[in-house]
């Protein structure tokens, strides 16, 4: 998909652990495992307003949007 | 979701189940009773027999699947692939029975009429299939919507 989750990233740099943000955004870290790693089809505006209030940062902190090739790599 | 409707359906199936194997025993005797009673032609008979035995092996595996489909909805989980596959296979049972029993009625008539009532079986379940196919894949969007 086009649509990139930098979740892992701003994590890093908030340096908070996947249990503690499932925790704090309400969300089962198994769902908070597909959302890092990309498998999730969409994000609830809720989840995502979450996210942001819990890492202090931008929804395009955490989404990015990359041209995929014609091919579709 | 009330299982009481799954639960008395299993039963059905279960008895239907009971009652196939039961007349793999008494089939011989009750089609030779019932072609005494019509007085049916010489060769009829064997063939209501032989279309019945036929029969027996696609019913037998659509009731099995009906069972396994019955406990993936006692399961709580009824829009999954398996779902979608037990209920092709039920599908393609009632084809091989209306395939058997149209063959049969050449011989004797009224099999057609079973031929015809499975093709609409067979319709019916096809449709339900799709819907299932279309609800597993709701429910997979639904279930990667975090």
């Amino acid at each position: 998909m086009a649509i990139i989750v930098n979740l892992d990233v701003m994590m890093a740099k908030r340096k908070i652990s996947s249990n503690e943000l499932a925790e704090k955004i309400g969300i089962t870290p198994a769902n908070l495992s597909i959302l890092k790693t990309g498998k999730a089809r969409a994000i609830r505006f809720s989840t995502l307003d979450s996210i942001c209030k819990a890492l202090s940062c931008q929804p395009s902190d955490i989404l990015e949007y990359r041209e995929e090739d014609t091919d579709g790599k | 979701m009330k299982k009481g409707p799954v639960i008395l359906c299993t039963i059905f199936v279960c008895l239907f189940l009971a009652l196939l194997l039961v007349l793999l025993f008494l089939a011989p005797p009750l089609v030779e009773a019932y072609s005494s009673f019509r007085a049916l032609s010489e060769g009829v008979p064997d063939a209501i027999l032989i279309a019945f035995y036929l029969c027996a092996v696609p019913a037998a595996a659509a009731l099995l699947c009906l069972l396994a489909l019955l406990r993936t909805i006692r399961r709580e989980e009824p829009f999954a692939k398996r779902s979608a596959t037990l209920m092709s296979v039920v599908s393609w049972c009632c084809v091989a029975v209306s395939l058997i029993t149209a063959g049969a009625g050449f011989r004797y008539f009224p099999l057609f009429f079973i031929a015809v009532a499975m093709v609409f079986i067979f319709l019916i379940v096809r449709v339900v299939r799709m819907c299932f196919v279309a609800a597993a894949a709701l429910k997979e969007e639904n279930s990667l919507t975090i």
